[in-house]
């Protein structure tokens, strides 16, 4: 029968079941507990994989204690979500292999991103953790794009970069707090230098 | 606050470092020898090609992406005729102290400019330079002839011929622009 003459039968849309959505709880290291949708947890793989594994049911969710996750504070865990959230049900990015990468930060996401560096921080180490692609792509780019335009001694400041001087100087004093004694030898070896000696011993 | 960019896990800081620009990539190598160290291991430049362009007064390298030739940039390098206003020094093979300036090419296309003395090959320390850092290959290699001394001519012609010998004739062009005579 094709398709054009196929009956036309009306259909009560209340009658049909309504698959109801879940919700699964998390709570963060300082106990802040969170509702995330089962949609947008699929932007994090690891937590998909858990919540794939755990088999919870609607009941589960609300009679078992929240998922804990230990390493990753409320205050994180809430832009995270607020991420997922926001771009549950789109597509996981597949890279295209080009390097420099070409990655655009669309409004939302620079909006949540504006925040302080240090929260900046914690946000690219839990995107890493909870390996959401697409947030540690646009976190990422957030980072790398502080590096516009500024010159060595700038970068430096915004990226924490150790000079070569204080490279050396650590190096150093990681080896004296290794062996206590090398200062003096160092010092001993200069000395004799200074004083034309060719052979240190 | 700053970034701890180190403090990061070393996937995280590869893919930090393969969102910047060739420019801002150059630019921090600059920062110390421990970064450039790392920054050479992590990055690993793909889809995008080199073009060489060498004029008498300013050598240029664009960084083409290859999917799409509109997304570049440049870096290009002059005699120290004149000296840059806000200019900073860069590290760049062998030389600790080279002035140079941010800039903008044609249509807003991001550029830094290095300014280099006379008896320096520059356009060799940055090919080099280039070369180790972003290990991309050369597509083309422009040479504006007009005005350029024989001796010059000679120069180039040695310095790229190893360069040269690389491109692959099917699709990469070894240009030539004529000195022209007026008569």
């Amino acid at each position: 029968m094709s398709v054009e003459n196929a009956p036309v039968v009306d259909v009560d849309e209340a009658a049909i079941p309504v698959e109801k959505k879940m919700y699964y709880r998390f709570e963060s290291n300082d106990k802040k507990e969170f509702r995330v949708s089962e949609l947008a947890i699929q932007q994090s793989e690891t937590l998909n994989r858990l919540v794939e594994a755990m088999g919870y049911t609607s009941e589960d969710v609300e009679n078992k204690p929240a998922i804990a996750i230990e390493n990753i504070d409320g205050k994180t865990l809430k832009l995270v979500f607020q991420w997922c959230e926001h771009h549950k049900g789109e597509a996981i990015p597949v890279d295209d292999g080009s390097v420099p990468k070409i990655v655009e930060i669309p409004e939302f996401d620079a909006k949540l991103m504006d925040i302080d560096n240090g929260l900046l921080f914690k946000l690219i180490w839990a995107a890493d953790y909870l390996n959401i692609v697409q947030l540690l792509n646009v976190s990422c780019k957030k980072v790398a794009n502080m590096a516009q335009g500024k010159t060595p001694a700038q970068l430096r400041r915004v990226y924490l970069l150790p000079s070569d001087e204080e490279d050396e100087a650590a190096k150093r004093a990681a080896q004296e707090a290794q062996d206590p004694r090398a200062r003096e030898v160092e010092e001993e070896f200069e000395e004799r230098k200074r004083q034309g000696g060719n052979s240190f011993f | 606050m700053a970034i701890p960019l180190f403090r990061l896990p070393i996937l995280v800081i590869q893919l930090i470092l393969e969102s910047m620009g060739f420019i801002d990539i150059f630019v921090l190598t600059s920062a110390s020898s421990k970064t450039k160290k790392i920054v050479k291991n992590l990055i690993r430049v793909r889809n995008h090609e080199m073009l060489i362009f060498l004029e008498k007064k300013e050598h240029f390298f664009n960084f083409e992406n290859i999917s799409n030739p509109d997304l570049f940039e440049q870096i290009s390098s002059e005699s120290r005729n004149r000296y840059p206003k806000d200019f900073f020094y860069l590290r760049i093979g062998t030389f600790d102290y080279v002035p140079s300036e941010f800039s903008s090419a044609t249509n807003g296309v991001p550029a830094l400019t290095t300014y280099w003395c006379d008896d320096i090959d520059h356009e060799k320390v940055l090919y080099n330079a280039f070369i180790e850092l972003f290990r991309l290959p050369v597509k083309q290699i422009c040479m504006d002839l007009n005005g350029v001394a024989f001796s010059t001519c000679k120069n180039w012609f040695n310095e790229t011929s190893f360069v040269a010998s690389l491109l692959d004739p099917s699709i990469h062009h070894l240009i030539y622009r004529p000195p022209q005579f007026v008569v």
